[in-house]
């Protein structure tokens, strides 16, 4: 934590390359560099005034260019180009696919209806699609609607990946259950087709989705265990490195170079740094690094939440992790306990005001959904990306592996579901209250006072959680009361009914209330248990979901 | 020797306390010399200058023309092959015409000589004929057949719009056109604007945008 000298100038880019793309004005990101360099000067600080001109001129001038070559665009009645990154399938129906269009300076997204067969990572399309304004910032400003058609598959490495994805979806399917499905191919090669839409709600919940992404813990824990081995058979720190650059260049061939794989490797890389050189490469300087780097390389990243999230969570762990583990650590808990705590924390305390911006709500239970799962995460990554290997190879060789790591998802998947419907698992945030809250929980993890701090912050859980004194219980045999068997059935109650009881009891238990659209309350008995109405017309679950 | 080595060994091992230490950490270096500010600077610059000249000239697209899906051509873009259009209504010669590729509704009016009472004004002698169509020459006074003008503001007809003016649709790419003239062929017309919906590339959302400016 002592190497600050990119700092500024990995801020500078990031913030000018914001300037640009939200407000859009070249003169005030110039301006704004200018009068920053200006005042470190001032300060007598003439080498890093220099930079951080230097390094904001250099963001302005890749940005505008991109800007420039995206309005000098003419698109053609057909729009050829490749497939970026696997398509996404959107909530309420439809799919976006990111096209790399060859003169665009980023990935054209475009809407479609239905997603032809053949439309995967890096295969050659024909886009017929009418192009409009698109509300985010970005460099291209533009999102197209309308058809993708495939034209040719993917080639060279994308096609390996493609193969890579299809065989081990095909064994994780023969081979494990349910609960881990879903999640094996998320935590190994950032495949989350697999999963349900409930499945990926949950981890999101929990805070857990950055397992289910490739990220650079991925890319870390992959390299990092490379490493180890090597060290572990006491080989010399040259074969390390190698062992460490094999195993990168193996974690890419089999997931892919999607640009998303990319960033996670360089992100990766800084955490390996800071594994194994820590002395003479700091992490903050390498992060700072590839801070500066990727953001000239695609412009687009400053305004994308995920690189946000990566890179907070990274310095945050590197810069919170010495402050927070020294005071947990005169508690006398057990170090690796310790240890996965503190990490936890600098991550969460990061990361959550971002995820308030960006999503409104925040998980509460994300510090004790991702402690418990630690122990998990490492061998799903390292022992799948072996399953993954041997699942093209035939004979099903790939089974003995997931068969090993299937207890680990399971448990990642039990903790999840169990995290997910605790009391106020989530609850709505603003980015200042994460700020501020969080920010009285740190000060008291820092002044020396661990136990007191969880202390306190279990009573305002439990307090938040307690059940007020419910107004009265109207019984159901006072109300005219409807039983359809099934709910699509709901429909046919008659006029004048005032309750409706479904009496199937398939799906997952609800965790809000259900009323029909004319406000009468549906009640599921078999599927959320007992359900009491009260005066006021509320529902409320026995076990105090709702 | 050995027993030096794992005296040393004894002394050097680590304690588990040292996260626990209150070490004075180095204070953190915020300084660039100003020698090093150039050198880096002047890097980053000359790397994304660099970088953005070569951007500057991108190399077109070369993308060979085979590589292109079938979908690029549609029945008319087929240039080869004689059109045989049916001519009714007020002519001499009702029936049907064969015209050269890239004949004209005037060119099949002077195949089948309309009669003197025909409403030429109602049918536009410039728009280009399909293979398969049905020219209806309606009467001074009679109500417009619902596919003549078809070229201007009204609603292009899905039963007899080629490829061009199914292309003046909001959202209707080449592609999509021709999706809808081989779902033409295939099921013999449209009876209702719904059934588009059944053509490839059209969705609910696609088909609502599209509704108001069909007709059949």
């Amino acid at each position: 934590m002592s190497e600050l000298r990119l700092v500024p100038a990995a801020l500078a880019v990031w913030a000018v390359i914001l300037v640009l793309l939200i407000h859009g004005s070249v003169v005030l990101a110039l301006a704004g560099v200018a009068v920053t360099a200006l005042i470190l000067g001032i300060l007598g600080q003439g080498g890093q005034a220099t930079m951080v001109g230097a390094s904001g001129a250099a963001a302005t001038l890749v940005t505008w260019d991109g800007r420039r070559r995206a309005r000098a665009w003419e698109p053609g009645e057909q729009i050829v180009g490749e497939v970026a990154a696997t398509p996404v399938e959107i909530t309420g129906g439809g799919h976006l696919v990111r096209v790399g269009v060859p003169g665009l300076p980023a990935p054209l997204p475009v809407f479609t209806d239905e997603l032809a067969d053949g439309v995967v990572s890096g295969s050659r399309v024909v886009v017929e699609a009418s192009l409009s304004a698109s509300d985010r910032p970005g460099l291209l400003g533009q999102v197209g609607n309308g058809d993708v058609h495939p034209v040719a598959g993917p080639s060279g490495m994308d096609a390996v990946a493609h193969l890579v994805r299809e065989s081990l979806g095909r064994a994780v399917e023969t081979s494990v259950g349910e609960a881990s499905q879903g999640l094996i191919p998320g935590m190994v090669l950032g495949d989350t087709s697999g999963q349900t839409a409930t499945d990926t709600q949950l981890y999101i919940d929990t805070g857990l989705s950055h397992l289910t992404a490739v990220s650079g813990a991925n890319v870390a824990i992959v390299t990092t265990a490379a490493v180890l081995v090597c060290r572990l058979l006491t080989l010399g720190p040259r074969v390390q490195v190698g062992a460490a650059a094999v195993a990168l260049a193996g974690f890419v061939g089999l997931v892919g170079t999607e640009p998303s794989v990319l960033r996670a490797s360089v992100t990766g890389l800084v955490g390996l740094l800071a594994v194994i050189n820590s002395t003479r490469m700091e992490p903050i300087h390498g992060l700072c690094l590839a801070v500066i780097g990727l953001l000239l390389w695609d412009p687009d990243l400053a305004v994308a939440y995920g690189f946000a999230l990566s890179v907070a969570a990274t310095a945050g762990i590197i810069a919170l992790f010495p402050l927070l583990y020294r005071p947990l650590a005169r508690t006398g808990w057990p170090d690796i306990l310790v240890r996965a705590i503190a990490v936890a924390v600098a991550a969460d305390l990061v990361t959550m005001p971002i995820i308030a911006l960006m999503a409104g709500r925040v998980s509460m239970v994300s510090v004790l959904a991702n402690v418990l799962v630690a122990p998990a995460v490492a061998p799903v990554t390292v022992v799948g990306l072996i399953a993954a290997g041997l699942s093209l190879l035939p004979g099903g060789l790939a089974t003995l592996p997931l068969m090993i790591i299937e207890p680990c998802t399971w448990w990642i998947h039990t903790v999840a579901t169990w995290c997910a419907d605790l009391p106020n698992a989530t609850v709505p945030a603003s980015p200042a209250w994460v700020l501020v809250g969080y920010g009285w929980v740190l000060v008291g993890v820092i002044s020396g006072h661990p136990l007191k701090t969880a202390g306190v912050v279990c009573a305002l859980f439990l307090w938040a959680a307690r059940t007020d004194p419910l107004p009265p219980v109207v019984p159901l045999e006072s109300l005219r009361v409807h039983h359809v068997p099934t709910v699509e059935e709901v429909g046919t109650a008659p006029p004048g009914t005032q309750v409706i009881v479904v009496e199937e009891g398939d799906g997952r238990a609800s965790i809000r209330p259900t009323v029909t659209r004319e406000g009468i309350p549906v009640l599921f008995p078999q599927r959320d248990g007992p359900v009491t109405l009260h005066v006021d017309g509320t529902q409320h679950a026995a076990d105090g979901r709702f | 020797m050995s027993a030096t080595i794992d005296r040393l060994k004894d002394l050097t091992r680590p304690t588990g306390q040292e996260q626990l230490l209150d070490v004075a950490y180095p204070t953190p270096r915020w300084t660039l010399t100003l020698r090093q500010g150039m050198v880096a600077g002047v890097l980053v610059l000359l790397i994304v200058g660099a970088w953005v000249v070569l951007q500057r000239d991108p190399e077109p697209a070369a993308l060979p023309v085979a590589d292109l899906p079938a979908v690029a051509a549609g029945p008319s873009a087929d240039p080869g092959t004689d059109l045989v259009v049916s001519v009714v209504g007020h002519v001499a010669h009702p029936g049907l015409v064969t015209l050269a590729p890239g004949a004209r509704v005037d060119d099949a009016l002077a195949a089948a000589e309309p009669l003197p009472e025909a409403d030429l004004l109602a049918l536009n002698r410039a728009q280009r004929l399909t293979d398969g169509q049905q020219l209806v020459v309606p009467s001074v006074g009679e109500a417009a057949p619902p596919d003549a003008g078809s070229g201007g503001a009204g609603a292009v007809s899905l039963n007899s719009a080629d490829v061009a003016e199914l292309t003046t649709l909001d959202g209707v790419g080449e592609a999509t056109a021709s999706a809808i003239i081989a779902h033409r062929e295939a099921t013999g017309g449209f009876t209702a604007i719904d059934q588009l919906m059944d053509v490839k590339g059209i969705g609910p959302a696609k088909f609502e945008a599209l509704r108001d400016q069909v007709s059949l």
